[in-house]
């Protein structure tokens, strides 16, 4: 198990997917909170110190384990914690702050003996079951057919995997909302914001929910490195709060896909305006370094990713001492 | 479960294991600084796997005192693995030089700090020294296990060295220093004088039978001159090696040849001034031992002392050498040599030590080859010597001037032109050229046979603890060659007839080049190969020092079990010679500053780095001024009378005197009444040494009945 | 500087007496007249010349107690030299020194009787300055070169000096083996190069064995080991400081000659006594020397023969040579046996040979068992007679 290919190393493309489910709990429309002229407004350099000092992600893998008849059991393990920058060189996990979870995926309805034994074995050593069909447990038949789709229950698996991941994240969350620092840090949250959270900036680099329509978009789409569009509102259906909203391109998109360094920037919105210029100048600091070697870092910053090479190693301790796949 | 399906295991208790390191870091506690801590993690990667010889580790940021040299602990599974430090890189996740130009390509200045520096680790590649197992009788070779990695303890160094298996004396041939601190008996870190922590060191030991034989043996210098580095640490390990010695209860002597100045001729006077004398030492520009020095000293477990059974040896002056005349024979015993000989230790009450080389004819009709240029030794020759060597039992010049003369007269007389089958015109030629060998050997050669009589020989056997010198300094180049060849022949005849007098004797010969080049020939580089290939089987080995080791005979090098490196240039470094020398150790030996080595011994799997004190002795030019009054150096610098406290104390008996007793009862005679009562003392002593007689006298009886002479004698100066 | 020429004479042995010939004139040891004749022929030779100083390296007498003529002699003749004014030095030598020092010595008479000659003849070596001669003289009698510690000799610098001293330089060379129980060795040490002339003593024959050192030599053939030699003295002259001596050796004419005669069974036709003598006679008549003292080996020779040869050629030697002396070979003569007066002249050693002989002839001893018997008391009859010479001349005859 632990050398096999992780579903999302495999499935790598249906990563992007993943922000639909939380965003489906926004409206739709967009109210525009500053000035349309001139829509793409360069963001000045700040001289002085940043105040993002703390960033959030969480990493995933969901590992083919065993099968039976033609169900497959997964195991997946996640982690997530908050990444604290003392220094340019001291980036340091916060102690506490940190989720590590792994369990099992297994359609525990399935009506398979060897499927029951494998689950109360898994019970009585504590080990956590996830059954990744469980919005269908009470459609029967449903169940039934997608227990037949072996494809279909890995996607489900890899989704009950980045639940759980996302579980974490929002954990992690929680405890920031809880206990915010008193300087007035700021913390970078690597995807879209769920739940109104202060100081804390949702940095989403995936463009699943286009907000911005019609001739707007042109200019989004035309907008060049180092500006901004203004920003605008967007509101919580679940949670009753909005957040205010702009967009931020990295780098030079010419003569590429248009949404080439295209980052949208996501602050929970309460009374006050954001310091949606300072906010966006620190951003853009944290381009560099550029962490050139993953494929994404058009749109990653670098603390970022120095947190998720962390978490992938916390990743791979988990499993390390995991059995290899084995066949009878 | 049935089968066909995957076999299930859930235990998943067993996929929670603890460190398989804690077992081995609990058993060799002794050999890491747990006190320091952890210093860095092991690290291996595919393309850089740990192997049995090399390592890699990552070090933490704050191990600043960790560098090149350092000897550190790993682990494998069930062993300790002890390594030296080498090279160091530092990495980071950049892709290439260029994404750090882009990075700063953007609208801000060059200089301008982003918020997160990338990462860097510095890696360091560590040689195996060596590896301990839990159990004693297993010798692991396994690779190191990802885990942390300490600084090595002294334990763990005399480990790595060797030490537990040293079948010989153990010899501390330079210092070591590690990154941790040193810690005293109390277990509180040492602060030195400064203020500042004193690092761990421990002594560099090599084992005297892989040192000075049997099992291998010689060493061997390489360094730029002018830096002083190799003759002082030759000096300085000889004087390790007497110490060690005479702690066990072994005999050993050194052979030296003084080619330059006064270097090796004040091998008796210590680096650490009488306080008498320290105005007169800081007035010749020694400085004297350093702080460091003692330290150093003391951290070894050596005493400062310089030699104190020195003997030198030197031909006389040009044209200054006895003979000619009368005399048939030179009775070196009653010659006043001491104005006549080519040194420049020549201070009254200085040179009691100083003894003259003087040649007959005779060994020389034994090597004509030295003697004679190629062109002027044919077979007519060679037979004509052999006659006169042989049958004729020619020994001296005069002799043999005599000889020849009769020969010719008589050839005259009778018409002929053959004597004894030899032709007239290649008598001649003999005359001819063996009239030319003294002013050829100047200084060596006298005219008549040679008597010592009790007088000391350059190549006779040694006593314990000698330092014989032969300084050649000031001779002309055939009488250094013809001198350091014939001794060091003589020794090795010696030795082989096991007669050396001594357990193990080192023979010192600098420009090793010079005498034994690459693709050399010739005898003196044969008997020097001999000596490196069989010398260690009969006690004598070769203490050499060159400044290019690619231009020394490699056979001679091969057989060397000790190499010593100082700085190296870089004409030099690019050598074959080199070529087992990672590229940090060649960088660190292009800039090696003085006082540093780096050491390979037979018993260490990776050379190290190490210090080493200024030697026991003071430098020869500070020495000649200060004891043999080249300058103006005003304090009164030795007491003749002290030559006779000397020699009372070199022949030690009940009445051994103190030095002011001595210079007391000698006060106000002349130098020359001294140094006349030294010689004869010293004379009558060596010639009653070993029978009954020697009971009878004691030195200092003879030195005050000499006093009381020479007194008597004075009264009639004018 | 005033140059300065020294009477150098040693080993003149006075009080020495072998043989039982006597002289005519006076019916004393001829031996010892011989010795007394030499002795002042050597001073009158030295005054004649008009030497500076005299020096004596030893051996004086040839006895520790001389015999009252033989001290007679020595301060006679050492009168004239203070009389004519020449300073004298003497040291003792190997036979002149008690073996025990609380003895005392000969010389402490002479130094009584002889005001104007200095004695060394004790223990401790004596530095003396002849300020006429502006010479310093260090004189190392032979008893000091007993003492534990060696003698310990300064020469001024800027100064004539003189060393004189008894003893053997090593390394001469000598032909024979045994030593004279009783010498020493002069080391090195004493030899200096700085001395502008060394006077030794102790070896017969004149020699220099270093630039600056010689041997007198002695006055007269004492011993047939001395048969070579030329007996005589030494006169060196000394210039200035530094310039090496020039030596003069003075032979004394009167010295009586000794020849050895070596004789073997195939110089003669027939081996009987009358032909061996008829044939050493002969010799003897064509050697012209009616003063020699000769002697003759005969190798080989059978001793009835032997001892027959030898009593026909006493009968008529006389008149032909002075003395005549037949031994067998491989019988060695002890330099030193003294015949006192009275005594057969036996030797012991050729009185065992023939006494194992005869037993052999009567068949008492087998082969094997005489060799061994011989050998053994060959052995043993030599220390013997060693041990007697050392006596003799440690407490002098008479």
């Amino acid at each position: 198990m632990r050398s096999s290919v992780s579903l999302e190393d495999r499935l790598g493309e249906l990563q992007q997917l993943e922000e639909l489910p939380s965003e489906d709990e926004r409206t739709g429309t967009i109210e525009w909170m500053e000035a349309l002229s001139p829509f793409a407004i360069p963001v000045e350099s700040i001289a002085g110190p940043t105040s993002i000092r703390y960033f959030l992600d969480g990493s995933q893998k969901t590992l083919p384990g065993y099968f039976q008849s033609a169900i497959p059991i997964l195991a997946s393990v996640t982690a997530a914690a908050v990444l604290e920058r003392r220094s340019p060189i001291d980036l340091q996990l916060v102690p506490g702050m940190l989720k590590l979870n792994s369990s099992w995926l297994v359609p525990e309805k399935a009506e398979s003996p060897a499927i029951g034994q494998f689950v109360a074995s898994a019970r009585t050593s504590e080990t956590a079951i996830v059954d990744p069909l469980d919005h269908l447990a009470n459609d029967h038949a449903a169940y039934r057919a997608a227990l037949d789709d072996y494809i279909g229950l890995e996607r489900e698996a890899m989704s009950a995997s980045r639940r759980l991941r996302r579980q974490g994240e929002t954990e992690l969350l929680r405890m920031w909302s809880h206990d915010p620092p008193a300087d007035g840090s700021w913390l970078v949250y690597d995807g879209a914001l769920r739940e109104p959270v202060p100081q804390t900036v949702g940095l989403v680099k995936s463009f699943n929910r286009q907000y911005i329509t019609g001739e707007y978009a042109d200019q989004l789409f035309r907008m060049p490195a180092g500006h901004r569009t203004p920003m605008f509102r967007v509101n919580d259906r679940r949670h009753g709060g909005s957040y205010a909203v702009w967009y931020l391109r990295f780098w030079d998109a010419q003569g590429r896909d248009p949404r080439y360094g295209l980052v949208r920037v996501e602050v929970t919105y309460t009374s006050e305006l954001p310091p949606v210029d300072l906010l966006s100048a620190w951003i853009l600091a944290e381009r560099r370094p550029r962490a050139s070697n993953d494929a994404r870092w058009p749109t990653l910053i670098y603390p970022i990713h120095y947190l998720e090479q962390i978490l992938k190693r916390y990743l791979a301790r988990e499993v390390r001492y995991w059995p290899g796949a084995r066949a009878a | 479960m049935t089968t066909g399906d995957v076999v299930i295991d859930i235990d998943m208790s067993a996929f929670r294991a603890e460190s398989p390191l804690d077992q081995p870091i609990a058993t060799f506690a002794s050999m890491i600084d747990q006190r320091h801590g952890v210093i860095g993690r092991v690290v291996s990667s595919e393309k850089e796997p740990a192997g049995s010889n090399v390592f890699y580790f990552w070090a933490g940021e704050d191990q600043l005192s960790l560098d090149i040299g350092h000897i550190v602990v790993g682990f494998s599974e069930e062993a300790a693995v002890i390594g030296v430090v080498d090279e160091p890189r530092r990495f980071s996740d950049l892709r290439s030089f260029l994404d750090d130009f882009f990075d700063r390509h953007l609208e801000e200045a060059l200089d301008a700090e982003p918020p997160t520096r990338r990462p860097e680790i510095l890696v360091f590649e560590v040689h195996v020294l060596r590896t301990r197992h839990l159990r004693q009788d297993v010798v692991s070779q396994r690779p190191v296990v990802s885990g942390p990695v300490y600084f090595a303890t002294r334990q763990a160094i005399d480990y790595a060295l060797g030490v537990e298996e040293f079948s010989g004396v153990p010899i501390p041939a330079l210092l070591h220093t590690n990154g941790n601190a040193a810690i005293d008996e109390q277990g509180d870190v040492v602060i030195d004088e400064r203020g500042n922590t004193a690092f761990q060191r421990s002594p560099l030991w090599l084992d005297e039978e892989y040192l000075l034989g049997p099992e291998a043996g010689h060493a061997n210098w390489t360094g730029q001159s002018g830096l002083a580095t190799k003759t002082s640490h030759a000096l300085f390990l000889t004087s390790a090696v007497f110490q060690r010695m005479a702690e066990h209860g072994k005999s050993v002597a050194a052979l030296l040849f003084n080619v330059k100045g006064p270097d090796l001729v004040w091998l008796d006077k210590s680096a650490v001034p009488p306080p008498e004398l320290t105005g007169a030492y800081r007035k010749a520009g020694f400085s004297g031992l350093e702080e460091s020095d003692f330290r150093a000293y003391a951290s070894i477990g050596l005493e400062i002392e310089p030699f104190e059974n020195l003997r030198i040896f030197a031909p006389f002056k040009p044209g200054q050498q006895p003979g000619g005349g009368h005399q048939s024979v030179v009775n070196l015993g009653s010659e006043k040599y001491h104005d006549r000989l080519n040194t420049l230790r020549t201070a009254i009450g200085e040179r009691d030590r100083v003894y003259p080389i003087l040649w007959s004819l005779e060994p020389l009709l034994y090597m004509p080859h030295k003697v004679f240029d190629r062109g002027d030794l044919d077979d007519k020759m060679w037979g004509l010597i052999a006659e006169f060597r042989d049958r004729q039992g020619i020994t001296s010049l005069n002799a043999l001037s005599d000889r020849i003369r009769e020969v010719l007269a008589q050839l005259d007389d009778s018409g002929g032109s053959e004597w004894q089958g030899h032709h007239k015109a290649t008598i001649l030629k003999a005359l001819n050229r063996f009239n030319g060998l003294t002013s050829k050997f100047n200084g060596l050669l006298t005219d008549g046979n040679v008597d010592y009589g009790n007088l000391p020989r350059a190549d006779s056997s040694f006593t314990n603890q000698e330092v014989r010198v032969i300084d050649i300094a000031n001779c002309n180049s055939n009488v250094q060659e013809l001198l350091v060849t014939s001794i060091i022949d003589r020794v090795w005849k010696m030795a082989e007839e096991q007669n050396l007098g001594v357990d193990k004797l080192i023979v010192f010969v600098d420009e090793l080049n010079k005498y034994a080049p690459n693709g050399g020939e010739g005898s003196l580089r044969n008997t020097l190969v001999d000596i490196a290939a069989r010398g260690r089987h009969l006690n004598v080995v070769l203490f050499g020092a060159q400044q290019f080791r690619s231009k020394v005979d490699a056979e001679i090098l091969g057989n060397c079990g000790t190499s010593f490196y100082g700085r190296v240039g870089d004409e030099e470094i690019i050598n074959a010679s080199y070529r087992s020398l990672s590229e940090t150790t060649k960088a660190e030996l292009l800039g090696l500053p003085k006082g540093r080595l780096l050491v390979r011994h037979a018993h260490f799997r990776a050379p190290l780095f190490g210090a080493f004190p200024r030697p026991p002795v003071i430098p020869g030019m500070a020495g000649q001024r200060v004891f043999n009054g080249e300058q103006d150096i005003p304090v009164t610098i030795s007491n003749p009378a002290d030559a006779l406290y000397r020699l009372a104390k070199r022949f030690p008996a009940n009445d051994t005197p103190t030095q002011g007793e001595v210079r007391t009862l000698a006060d106000g005679l002349s130098a020359e009444s001294i140094e006349r009562i030294c010689a004869q003392t010293e004379q009558r002593m060596r010639s009653v040494e070993g029978t009954s007689a020697a009971t009878r006298v004691t030195a200092w009886s003879m030195i005050q009945h000499g006093i009381r002479q020479a007194r008597d004698a004075e009264r009639f100066r004018r | 500087m005033t140059p300065v020429t020294i009477g150098h004479m040693a080993d003149t042995h006075l009080g020495y007496r072998a043989l039982t010939k006597a002289d005519p004139v006076t019916g004393r040891n001829q031996r010892t007249v011989d010795i007394e004749n030499a002795f002042a022929w050597a001073i009158d030779d030295m005054i004649e010349r008009q030497v500076d100083l005299v020096v004596h390296s030893g051996d004086l007498f040839h006895h520790t107690r001389p015999v009252y003529p033989a001290i007679a002699t020595a301060i006679r003749q050492f009168r004239k030299l203070e009389q004519a004014g020449i300073p004298a030095y003497i040291v003792a030598g190997n036979h002149d020194t008690p073996r025990l020092r609380v003895s005392g010595s000969v010389f402490g008479l002479l130094e009584s009787a002889l005001p104007g000659i200095t004695v060394c003849g004790g223990y401790e070596e004596a530095l003396i300055e002849d300020e006429r001669n502006d010479l310093l003289l260090t004189l190392v009698p032979h008893g000091r070169m007993t003492n534990p510690e060696p003698p310990a000799v300064f020469p001024v610098e800027g100064r004539r000096n003189i060393l004189v001293v008894h003893g053997l330089v090593p390394n001469m060379g000598l032909p024979y083996q045994m030593h004279e129980p009783g010498e020493e060795e002069i080391s090195e040490i004493l030899l200096d190069s700085a001395f502008d002339y060394i006077a030794l003593g102790h070896y017969h024959p004149f020699s220099q064995v270093r630039n600056n050192a010689w041997y007198a030599g002695s006055t007269e053939r004492i011993t047939w080991r001395d048969e070579p030699i030329a007996p005589g003295y030494a006169i060196a002259t000394l210039g200035d400081v530094g310039a090496p001596a020039t030596v003069e050796h003075i032979q004394n004419p009167h010295a009586r000659p000794m020849v050895t005669y070596d004789f073997s069974a195939g110089m003669v036709a027939e081996l009987d006594g009358k032909a061996i003598a008829e044939h050493l006679l002969q010799w003897m008549e064509l050697l012209a020397e009616p003063t020699a003292m000769t002697r003759i080996v005969m190798k080989d020779i059978p001793r009835p023969v032997r001892r027959h040869a030898e009593a026909l050629i006493r009968m008529d030697a006389d008149g032909l040579v002075w003395s005549v002396e037949v031994t067998g070979a491989g019988i060695g003569s002890s330099p030193f046996v003294e015949r006192g007066p009275g005594m057969p002249s036996a030797n012991l050693l050729e009185l065992f040979t023939a006494f194992i002989a005869e037993g052999q002839e009567t068949n008492q001893y087998d082969e094997s068992f005489a060799a061994s018997f011989a050998e053994i008391g060959r052995r043993e009859l030599e220390q013997a007679q060693i041990a007697i010479d050392a006596l003799v001349t440690a407490e002098g005859a008479e």
